[in-house]
């Protein structure tokens, strides 16, 4: 496992430090680093500060993928595995306990407010990090289930741009809708 | 890395100063944010401000609602457009459709016809037109159309048939646009089979269906490859005597590529039938199995999973001569009609009625009434 350090400056001008196998996660990254026009420290403008370690951090835990963290990612899925003859069941109770234990990181990770999921998943979508956008994705995805309009502007601080009418309007056909829909 | 343990870490909270602009969260963000909602969570996020409904509604998972097209051919080119799914009105200057019957709506396009045997391809929603083949002796105004799909389609094909010598034959005529005339064909009853059309006729499945007006065991099929004119002979509905007056108005409607028939006489319920072409007989449908038809006279279609609008039900065009005054839909989960809600005027015996396939987004092109 290498362990070159890779420089990143955020937009507001500090610099992190990452692990080269780490920072691979970033299909961004990993371009720039396979380029080989690395200068020292890669300028992210788009990424601030406050977000910058929080990206590092899952970099961290899902960089230097290979064959086996990767099953993980799947969900603890091996297809491979199925059909191998000699089936190693010690080694699907630890791929058991791996998928628990990521499990639970990605829930610790992932408890934190509405405005810092915009920009972890503004992050992950400019570094192309596939993981991580999905887990902001899909949590985005959870503040809207089920939800009322009125929940959800809440949920994420948007305020209606609707006219009165406009909202009066939607109201009725709700109601209507409720109405006829009540039988079904 | 496998299997080594790693301590709990407590996460500093992160902080960000500055509201975050979820309303003008990135298109590609948001769209990938709706492919994780089911259609009902989709509908009530594009009530949550303008720029989401924007994008909820451009996306395929909205499935878009026909509308109803009301013209008014002798008055001033205006036309009404109903959306059953928003209950919105919306207007519209449409003064191509002056003067001009339609004959019927396919994929969103027109076929008009006017007395001086012009006939064109028409789209409302782009107002793109095609001229037809005219010809003095065929189409007449008693003939009934059917378009294929849409004009722009490679595979558009326009059939018309009408009843000829007396109801003793049908005359057939087909053509493509920019084709320079019609190719017709008369076909002669035989005394097996006084065939004489009515309902439909309809596209389905690469062959045009027309059912005989005053028999239902009478199904004719027009193969426009070719261009073969078929009769096929089914067991007849005996359905029970209507108690109105008016009898039974019988639509034929395509469905995921099975032919339905729909004989509605309002108050009885409304009758759907499936042909079933191995055992040559129509069967009875009790469950549309989630899919809405939409009937009206000049055009029947079929849809799945559209927000706000009832599945498993037939929807009218409110003509209060066959489906009652203020009825405008019916359900087969609950076995009744429904009356509309919105101040749904009912239409002038002047207006012309069809359901048409608007393209997405088309609420945009028109003011809303």
């Amino acid at each position: 496992m290498s362990s070159t350090k890779i420089f990143l400056k955020s937009s507001d001008d500090k610099t992190f430090e990452i692990d080269e196998t780490a920072a691979r996660a970033s299909e961004t990254l990993k371009n720039i680093i396979d380029g080989g026009c690395l200068d020292g420290v890669i300028p992210l403008p788009n990424v601030s500060s406050n977000i910058l370690p929080k990206v590092i951090e899952y970099c961290k835990k899902h960089g230097g993928d290979n064959g086996s963290s990767k099953k993980i990612a799947n969900g603890g899925v091996d297809k491979d595995k199925e059909i191998l003859p000699d089936y190693d069941e010690e080694e699907d109770k630890r791929e058991k306990v791996r998928v628990d234990e990521l499990k639970k990181w990605e829930e610790e990770y992932m408890d934190f407010d509405q405005q810092v999921l915009y920009d972890l998943m503004l992050a992950a979508n400019y570094l192309h990090i596939k993981g991580l956008l999905d887990l902001t994705v899909e949590k985005a995805a959870s503040m809207i289930r089920g939800r009322t309009p009125d929940q959800i502007r809440e949920n994420f601080n948007i305020n209606s741009d609707f006219t009165p009418e406009e909202e009066e309007e939607m109201i009725l056909i709700e109601d209507e809708w409720d109405d006829e829909w009540a039988f079904d | 890395m496998a299997g080594r343990k790693t301590t709990r870490k407590i996460y500093k909270p992160v902080r960000v100063d500055e509201l975050r602009p979820w309303s003008d969260l990135h298109r590609d963000l948001l769209e990938l944010i709706v492919s994780r909602l089911c259609i009902e969570d989709v509908v009530r996020l594009s009530f949550v401000c303008k720029t989401w409904q924007y994008v909820a509604r451009s996306l395929d998972v909205i499935n878009q609602s026909p509308w109803l097209l009301f013209s008014f051919p002798f008055k001033d080119g205006k036309s009404k457009f109903f959306d059953p799914s928003q209950s919105k009105f919306y207007f519209g200057e449409l003064p191509e459709l002056r003067y001009l019957y339609i004959d019927c709506s396919k994929d969103g396009w027109l076929v008009l016809s006017c007395s001086t045997d012009c006939m064109y391809l028409f789209n409302p929603f782009t107002k793109s037109k095609i001229n037809l083949p005219c010809c003095r002796s065929f189409p007449s105004p008693s003939m009934s159309v059917a378009l294929s799909c849409g004009a722009t389609s490679p595979d558009c094909v326009v059939f018309a048939i009408e009843n000829v010598d007396e109801f003793r034959g049908v005359s057939i005529g087909i053509c493509h646009p920019g084709d320079a005339q019609w190719r017709t064909v008369k076909y002669q009853n035989t005394d097996r089979a006084l065939f004489c059309c009515g309902p439909g006729p309809v596209f389905c499945n690469g062959l045009f269906y027309c059912l005989s007006e005053w028999h239902d065991n009478l199904v004719g099929v027009f193969d426009p490859q070719n261009h073969t004119w078929s009769i096929l002979r089914v067991p007849l509905l005996n359905l029970p005597l209507p108690r109105s007056d008016e009898g039974r108005v019988k639509h034929l409607v395509e469905c995921k590529g099975e032919l339905l028939l729909v004989s509605v006489s309002y108050p009885d319920k409304p009758f759907i039938f499936k042909l079933d072409l191995s055992k040559m007989k129509w069967i009875e449908m009790e469950s549309l199995n989630g899919v809405t038809l939409f009937v009206s006279s000049h055009s029947s279609l079929s849809t799945t999973d559209v927000p706000r609008i009832l599945r498993n039900s037939v929807y009218f065009t409110k003509h209060p001569r066959c489906y009652g005054k203020s009825s405008y839909l019916y359900s087969l989960d609950d076995c009744r009609y429904h009356p509309s809600k919105q101040r749904h005027v009912t239409p002038s015996v002047k207006a012309t009625i069809v359901w048409i396939e608007p393209p997405k987004m088309s609420h945009l092109l028109f003011k809303s009434l």
